[in-house]
């Protein structure tokens, strides 16, 4: 449910779900500041106050440029924040992490490696898995839907199937963070569902947490337990939605009249005049 | 051939007009050589060239027959072909650790910078003298030119595939936690192939070069001293059959690594990863 309209929730935010489940990342106040080549400064990410459940499935939805992709790097350890920071299991976060899997805005493929050897990076990186990997990562080509293209390179491949190995690859070492940046940006409609499906019954298979950034609304109503919506740049949080639809969710859902009112309520947060509260 | 064989057959694309057009595309070429041969030897012969300025080429093809069923073509042939290629070898391997060295560390590209950059600017062929007074009149100092030669355009190849990284597949690199090494031998280096390719496409002429040079500073064998004693003996036919049989090593060349290409490196086909030195 949205929050009242006052600029003072947008500052802090706990976590309001239900708070049996144990806290898996916490944002605390975290923001980043890129210093561009001629030496202006950028806000990317306001300070962000967010905690994120165990197991919970996290929507992130803002205006491009509004800094999500800012926000993930920072939660993968790719990007070191310029402000607060982000605690995992308690700890902060100082480096890339092999229980952090990562699906970037570009699929990012190796030219030169396979569909199968491309999934099998991790693996290759992390010797250790390397004989049990290769079982895991034919089950996991089969789960989104390239059974047949093992053997293919990137080249031969079309923009959403390209998507779907990178899919593949941020699970082979089941991570229990999933962070995923606009998957399925490049994907058709009718694909989409069906990844948004496919990625439901991972997710409750798996019980991992998965935080995922999506321009599509009616995707992070269906898919999340909670909606982040961010301002445009520089980033912070509007409001939070609570998705209370029932699980497992079903395609039948998106056309009910509480899907519709949620979808609606994010919609008015992400269009609504920017109050200036800086 | 019957029907029933016909049937069995693999299928083969029908001739089209495309086919035919391929067809006419691939004698383009061999078309106009033995035209331009036949207008080289009726022009010589109209004019009256001397054969000892530009020889017909009909007295070249006799020529080099001649040095074939002597066997000296293979003799000289062979000992440049192994001091070009034991001088290739010895450059390659010195300019891709050298090159991996410079990727890796920006204090060792620092400090190694200023010389490569005083060689690199030097012509190479001015030291063939010295390099004979060093290395000696033998095999030896054609190998250390020929080395000498190659060196460079594979270092400068070998270093802009090594550092033409994309940014977002190191990120990806680093998401994985990829230590320097495994970067360095999953990412770096298959990235650098296609430019290590041209490299060495350029390092075989390079090589070639660098040993007839020395074979011209001073040697007894080889095909640039049997170049220099055609020379001598105004022998235009026979240092031009010379010159073809040298023409002939870097097309086959050409040919070979353009087929490495192919079946190794299809996947950057669409890239443009060509890099003159
Ligand atoms: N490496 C960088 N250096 C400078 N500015 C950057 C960098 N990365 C992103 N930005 C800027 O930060 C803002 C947020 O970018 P990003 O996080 O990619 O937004 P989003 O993913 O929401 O579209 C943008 O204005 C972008 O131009
Ligand atoms: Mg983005």
């Amino acid at each position: 449910m949205a929050a009242g309209g006052s600029a003072a929730r947008v500052a802090s935010v706990p976590h309001p779900t239900a708070g049996n489940a144990p806290i898996l990342v916490e944002l605390q106040s975290v923001a980043k500041t890129y210093v561009s080549r001629d030496g202006t400064e950028v806000d990317a990410v306001r300070p962000i106050r967010f905690d994120i459940g165990n197991g919970e499935f996290v929507a992130i939805v803002g205006p491009s440029g509004c800094g999500k992709s800012t926000l993930l790097h920072m939660i993968a350890g790719l990007t070191r924040p310029t402000a607060g920071q982000i605690l995992l299991q308690g700890k902060p976060i100082l480096g890339t992490r092999h229980d952090i899997g990562i699906v970037f805005q570009d699929p990012v493929l190796l030219p030169w490696r396979t569909v199968k050897e491309n999934v099998l990076l991790p693996a290759a990186v992390r010797k250790s898995v390397l004989s049990s990997a290769s079982a895991r990562a034919a089950e996991l080509i089969d789960l989104v839907g390239l059974s047949g293209f093992e053997n293919k390179y990137p080249s031969e491949l079309s923009g959403g199937m390209q998507q779907r190995v990178g899919i593949a690859r941020a699970l082979l070492l089941d991570p229990s963070l999933l962070l995923l940046d606009e998957p399925f940006g490049a994907l058709d409609s009718m694909t989409r569902e069906q990844m948004n499906v496919e990625l439901l019954k991972i997710w409750s298979e798996s019980r991992k947490t998965v935080v995922l950034i999506t321009h599509d609304i009616n995707e992070a109503v269906f898919l999340a337990d909670r909606v982040l919506v961010m301002s445009a740049r520089p980033g912070r949080i509007v409001n939070v939605h609570t998705i209370t639809l029932p699980r497992p969710r079903t395609v039948s859902m998106i056309g009910s009249p509480e899907f519709g009112a949620l979808s609606q309520a994010i919609r008015a947060d992400l269009y609504a005049p920017r109050g200036d509260n800086s | 051939m019957s029907d029933i064989t016909e049937g069995v057959a693999k299928p083969r694309p029908a001739p089209t007009p495309s086919n035919m057009g391929l067809w006419l595309d691939r004698l383009l070429v061999p078309v106009s050589v033995v035209a331009m041969v036949i207008f080289w030897e009726y022009s010589v012969t109209a004019f009256k060239v001397p054969e000892y300025l530009v020889p017909p080429p009909s007295a070249v093809f006799r020529s080099l027959s001649n040095m074939w069923n002597s066997g000296l073509l293979l003799t000289h042939g062979v000992i440049t072909l192994i001091e070009a290629a034991l001088g290739f070898v010895i450059a390659f391997v010195f300019s891709t650790i050298l090159a991996i060295c410079i990727a890796e560390s920006r204090l060792f590209e620092r400090l190694i910078y200023p010389y490569l950059a005083a060689l690199q600017s030097m012509p190479k062929v001015a030291i063939a003298p010295l390099v004979m007074i060093w290395f000696g009149m033998g095999i030896e100092s054609k190998i250390v030119l020929s080395a000498l030669l190659s060196f460079f355009p594979m270092l400068v190849n070998a270093v802009e595939g090594l550092k033409s990284v994309d940014d977002k597949r190191a990120r990806l690199f680093r998401s994985l936690g990829a230590s320097r090494f495994q970067t360095l031998r999953l990412l770096k280096i298959p990235n650098a192939l296609p430019f290590l390719l041209v490299g060495i496409e350029l390092g075989t002429i390079y090589a070639m070069l660098g040993a007839i040079v020395a074979e011209f500073v001073g040697a007894s064998q080889g095909l640039g001293a049997y170049l220099l004693s055609m020379n001598f003996q105004m022998d235009a036919a026979g240092s031009f059959a010379l010159l073809a049989v040298l023409a002939l090593y870097g097309i086959l060349m050409q040919f070979a690594l353009r087929a490495v290409r192919n079946r190794f490196l299809f996947w950057s086909r669409s890239n443009n990863h060509s890099q003159g030195a």
